[in-house]
């Protein structure tokens, strides 16, 4: 939002604006794919854009090829899944950022490298959750080993809910690793119980969690109970620190949103919800403006449908200002492959500076 | 009511058939419903397994296990359906929807590779489940497994059931309450009659247990069957029985009234009647007795009286009433105190007889009557006789005003110092009666002792006694409150203190001589020095005189040789040696001195002598307007030799003081009797240290209403325990011989009733002393005779009290 403002007050690109076109799916499949069908049909739409969630995104991902005659394409998501970046849709979407078998590989690959190898999950009960159980599989066979133990919860499950069942459950399986992929009150209650119950194995939590909000939670009930949960908490994050300023994407986020200050569009907004200043995942959604911008300035007019799909597939060595040249083509609609691993220090995050630390 | 035997039998059977009816239905219908749901659950389970067999082939050979949970979470929606979990050709779990995880049980079940199975599991947290597993691709691929839940059949069963119990119940209790009633209209009538016989049997009186019968009884004996007939003949006998009863009623009433008759007489008297035992136990009591002890008479019942006496009567009246007891018909009496229930005494009057012989009474018959109130009274008349007595004999004038004025009480001392008999005093007015004082000024006393509210006094009221000579009174008035607080009248206590003021004039004349022969040999000295000097310059200016009459003598002789021409050298060198011898300057030098201190010196005694004149001012001339200042001036002078040695004296006089009334001797004594005091105070405490001197200092300052006066020392100061003392008479901390002890007592009655002022002491131990004066402007007595006194007007004063 703040750059797309940005961009617009600017002039925007090559003098017309962006203009926005925001509809509610609220999480839910059903509505998703209403939304779609309302953007494609009556708003003529051919460019989707800010899609969140693995449910929404996947079950929408057929209503893409049902478009085929019409090029509409699904711009960088916020999901990990794998669907999008498989046949038969991949070629109808672009991604940003890194998957969550990339996610969930990177951590495993990491506490395999140190020497942690019984590694257990912990997730939600659902289909977002079970690519990420997948990915902790799929890099677990590659290492020739099986996962340590397994549990889940309910969708819906708050951080007052009791999730020492499930703590006991992986405790039996004397694992040395946790990879946690869910939401972030239900991974805090987890977090919360673990370290109550005096297990200080290191817990991994996925960028999708919401880094944040989980945080606050932690934070929160940590200094109610005199305890620090944020002791051996790592999260994965698919987009650099937006705390690192030596990179000019960072700097220019910071800029804009100080200046722009963007809520959400005016007919969600809900009474009394303060938005954090900063956070990975707003710093995730600029990243993904930015280069759809970046996209749309390259497209020559007049802007055609039709064109898109060639003019992404030829941008090669893209600086978004975070270091990482981006470069898409026919067969690689992924932008992004890199993986942060941050950790809490002083109440915030920080990139994990050496894994040794954990090794048994 | 009991339940006859028939009813019971019927009511047991009739549930019987019904219980075990209702069971053969309910098995019955439960077998039926649980096979029925059964198969429908599995039919369904198969359907779902089957469907996503069929669905997810392609999905898991593309290794998502993604979207085959997304695909099985639809599915657990569905209404039975408790988990949905996939298996791959290994036999690994992919997707499921197990929460916190899968149970160990599941794990363990195999499908068959070629046909949907069916079997029943207990899962861990869900509970039994028909589990249906299904091939993928003839478990090429995998399996799905569908849990359909048994919980929901078994409730269903259970619901069933309870509705059929409800049904049964129903029924059962409609059956019941018909078949009751019905066995009922046979069994009651029986039952009411032997409910009726029962009670005749039990009852006191059967006139009033036919009259409840009656209602129940006549509707049955209406009846015509064998239960009519026997209601009948029940019925009659009833009657007869109860017209008995009522004959036997009839007299026992009139015996009954006759005796309350009696006891009403007794217990209506204001004396307490008791009966006793002969140990003294009562068995009766007539109510006054609640009166005397507080303690109703019923609960009186089975005490015994000794237990009620005070412990220093207890035995005298124990031995009166074994006396009593010993001796059929003999009668004693005796006084002595019971003890209330609150614990206060009752002093009774008690007579005992002893009926124990007496065939209807068996008993000793105690009366007693509480004289309490009785004794009280003539102990208060005999206090207040008392009381009368020693009024009458004090000595001091005792009248007593009532709250109109006129006098209540004229005691025997009044009668003789005013020589008013009582009989003519009590009750007229005090300014009615020939007695010879100023009645307006005792007036005015009384009036401000009403007004004010508080005790006043009159200091030296003059009267004229019995032998016409003239007298004094001190009057106290005092104004007498009733208990609540409002004024009853008024008390005058007069004492004849003619006698008194008479010997304290003469010990202030006799201080006064004390203290003059104590300043005489002090004055003598004071005198002596300035007299010896005078008389040796005299002496002086005598021998002076010779030498100068002899020089002029020769000079005379040259004089007379020169006037004729003849200047001898004899006649010259005798002139030269005269006025060598003389010395005349020395002459010229020191007669004009010892003139001068001669001078001096006769103006000093000139002064003492003034001093001591007006010093020893003769008294009892009144008051003179005076100058404080001067009279002050006068006695330090006069003092001179009792403190020069040890002090120093400082006056600090106000210039501006105006003149004061006052007794001039009488203030002078006070002023000496201070300067004395200070002069010994510093005396002592500078005895150790000869060369040591003290200060005295004494200031004058007006005000607006009066004049104050300080003499402070730096002497010794006093202890608290000496300065509360210093007024009293004959007090002193001198050896003996050197104080009479009166001198500070006169300068606080000089001060404080001659001229209406005050006299107080500010001391400190080791640091000194100061008495302060303080002399009203306006003399109190001449200021009270100026207020507008209305005369003779007493009683209307009083009146409007």
């Amino acid at each position: 939002m703040a750059y797309i403002e940005h961009v617009n007050r600017a002039g925007g690109v090559q003098g017309r604006t962006i203009v926005i076109r925001a509809y509610d799916d609220n999480y839910n499949p059903q509505p998703a794919i209403d939304n779609t069908v309302r953007l494609v049909e009556t708003d003529n739409a051919f460019l989707l854009f800010g899609y969140v969630g693995t449910p929404t995104v996947t079950r929408t991902l057929p209503l893409l090829k049902c478009y085929d005659d019409r090029s509409v394409y699904l711009f960088f998501p916020y999901t990990g899944a794998e669907p999008q970046r498989q046949p038969p849709y991949d070629e109808k979407v672009f991604n940003l950022r890194a998957s969550y078998g990339q996610e969930t590989g990177g951590l495993v690959d990491n506490f395999v490298r140190i020497g942690r190898k019984r590694i257990a999950v912990f997730y939600q009960i659902d289909a977002y959750c079970r690519s990420g159980w997948d990915g902790v599989r799929k890099a677990l066979a590659r290492h020739g080993l099986r996962m340590a133990g397994e549990t889940t919860y309910k969708r819906g499950t708050t951080f007052k809910e009791s999730l020492q069942r499930q703590v006991e459950i992986l405790r039996k399986n004397e694992c040395d690793a946790i990879i946690s992929i869910g939401a972030y009150a239900a991974c805090a209650a987890f977090i919360r119980d673990a370290r109550d119950a005096g297990w200080d194995v290191p817990i991994a939590n996925v960028s999708f969690v919401g880094s944040e909000s989980l945080l606050e939670l932690l934070l929160e009930s940590g200094q109610a109970n005199h305890k620090d949960y944020t002791a051996n908490l790592i999260n994965s994050q698919v987009v650099p620190s937006y705390h690192n300023v030596a990179l000019p994407a960072v700097r220019q986020y910071r800029e804009l949103m100080e200046r722009y200050d963007p809520m959400s569009p005016p007919a969600f907004r809900e009474e009394g919800y303060h938005p954090m200043p900063y956070s990975f995942v707003s710093f995730e959604g600029f990243l993904n403006a930015k280069l759809l911008v970046e996209i749309l300035r390259k497209m020559e007019p007049p802007l055609e449908a039709g064109r898109i799909k060639s003019v992404v597939e030829s941008c090669v060595e893209l600086d978004l200002g975070i270091g990482v040249p981006i470069s898409f083509g026919p067969a690689k609609h992924q932008g992004l492959n890199q993986v942060y691993y941050t950790v809490v220090s002083e109440d915030r995050f920080v990139p994990i500076a050496n894994w040794e630390k954990w090794r048994p | 009511m009991r339940n006859s035997k028939l009813l019971t039998k019927t009511l047991a059977i009739l549930v019987l058939l019904f219980v075990v009816s209702g069971l053969a239905v309910a098995i019955t219908s439960v077998w039926w419903i649980s096979h029925a749901l059964t198969q429908q659950y599995e039919s369904k389970g198969t359907a779902i397994a089957n469907s996503i067999a069929s669905s997810s082939v392609e999905v898991l050979l593309y290794r998502d296990s993604s979207t085959v949970q997304a695909m099985i979470d639809q599915y657990l929606s569905i209404q039975g359906v408790a988990y949905v979990f996939v298996l791959d050709e290994q036999g690994d779990i992919v997707a499921h929807t197990f929460a916190p995880s899968v149970p160990e049980c599941v794990r363990q079940l195999k499908g068959d590779r070629h046909a949907t199975t069916i079997q029943i599991v207990d899962v861990e947290d869900i509970g039994e489940c028909i589990d249906v597993a299904a091939p993928l691709l003839e478990g090429e691929v995998g399996y799905v497994h569908v849990g359909m839940d048994r919980r929901l059949i078994s409730s269903a069963v259970r619901t069933a059931v309870l509705l059929q119990s409800a049904i049964m119940g129903t029924i059962l209790l409609v059956g019941l309450l018909a078949s009751y009633f019905l066995v009922k209209k046979i069994t009651r009538p029986l039952d009411q009659l032997t409910a009726c016989a029962t009670e005749l049997a039990a009852t006191d009186s059967t006139s009033e247990a036919a009259l409840r019968a009656n209602g129940a009884l006549v509707p049955i004996t209406e009846r015509t069957d064998e239960v009519g007939h026997l209601a009948k003949a029940f019925w009659h006998m009833v009657l007869e029985l109860s017209g008995r009863e009522q004959r036997l009623l009839h007299a026992e009433e009139t015996l009954r009234a006759s005796e309350s008759h009696f006891r009403s007489l007794i217990e209506n008297v204001t004396d307490v009647i008791m009966k006793l035992n002969a140990e003294g136990m009562a068995n009766y009591a007539s109510p006054p007795i609640e009166h005397v002890l507080g303690f109703r008479s019923e609960h009186f019942i089975n005490r015994n009286l000794l237990e009620f006496i005070h412990a220093d009567d207890n035995q005298r009246v124990r031995d009166t009433l074994r006396q009593v007891s010993q001796l059929a018909g003999s009668v004693s009496s005796e006084e002595f105190r019971l003890v209330r229930r609150d614990g206060a005494y009752r002093l009774v009057d008690a007579s005992f007889n002893n009926l124990l012989a007496d065939p209807n009474v068996q008993s000793l018959i105690v009366t007693l009557r509480d004289i309490t109130e009785h004794r009280r009274a003539e102990e208060m008349w005999r206090i207040a006789d008392e009381n009368q007595r020693l009024l009458s004999s004090i000595s001091s004038i005792l009248i007593g005003l009532d709250a109109t004025g006129r006098i209540t009480k004229w005691n025997r001392a009044a009668e003789d110092i005013l020589d008013v008999s009582s009989r003519v005093a009590v009750g007229e007015l005090l300014d009615a009666l020939p007695i010879a004082w100023d009645q307006a000024q005792l007036t005015c006393c009384i009036r401000d002792c009403l007004s004010l509210r508080k005790p006043t006094r009159l200091e030296e009221f003059s009267f004229k006694r019995r032998d016409g000579q003239p007298g004094l009174l001190g009057i106290s008035i005092t104004p007498v409150f009733g208990s609540d607080g409002s004024p009853q009248g008024l008390l005058l206590l007069g004492t004849d203190i003619t006698e008194r003021r008479n010997l304290e004039t003469q010990l202030r004349h006799s201080q006064k001589l004390e203290s003059i022969g104590q300043l005489a040999a002090g004055i003598a000295h004071e005198i002596n020095t300035p007299i010896q000097y005078v008389g040796d310059n005299v002496n002086f200016l005598k021998g002076a005189f010779a030498d100068l009459h002899s020089v002029i003598c020769k000079q005379e002789r040259l004089l007379a040789g020169a006037k004729c021409g003849r200047l001898d050298d004899d006649v010259i060198t005798d002139v030269e040696q005269a006025m060598a011898s003389a010395d005349l300057a020395f002459l010229g030098e020191e007669v004009p001195r010892a003139i001068e201190q001669t001078l001096e010196g006769l103006g000093r005694v000139a002064k003492i002598v003034r001093a001591m004149k007006e010093f020893s001012h003769p008294g009892d001339e009144g008051k003179v307007a005076s100058n404080l200042n001067n009279l002050i001036e006068n006695t330090i002078t006069v003092a001179n030799n009792e403190w020069k040695y040890v002090a120093d004296v400082v006056t600090d006089f106000d210039g501006s003081l105006p003149l004061v009334p006052c007794l001039v001797s009488e203030f002078n004594q006070v002023i000496l009797n201070l300067i004395v005091n200070a002069a010994h105070a510093i005396g002592d405490r500078i005895k150790d240290d000869p060369e040591g001197k003290g200060r005295i200092t004494i200031s004058t300052r007006a005000s607006a209403e009066s004049v104050e006066i300080r003499v402070t020392d730096t002497g010794t100061g006093m202890p608290e325990s000496v300065r509360l003392k210093e007024f009293d008479p004959f007090f002193t901390t001198k050896p003996v011989g050197k104080g009479t002890g009166q001198g500070l007592t006169i300068a606080h009655a000089v001060i404080v009733k001659k001229h209406g002022g005050t006299i107080s002491i500010e001391t400190e131990l080791g640091k000194g002393t100061a008495f302060i004066i303080r002399l009203p402007l306006i003399d109190p007595k001449c200021a009270l005779k100026d207020a507008p006194a209305p005369v003779n007007d007493s009683a209307s004063t009083c009146a409007s009290v």
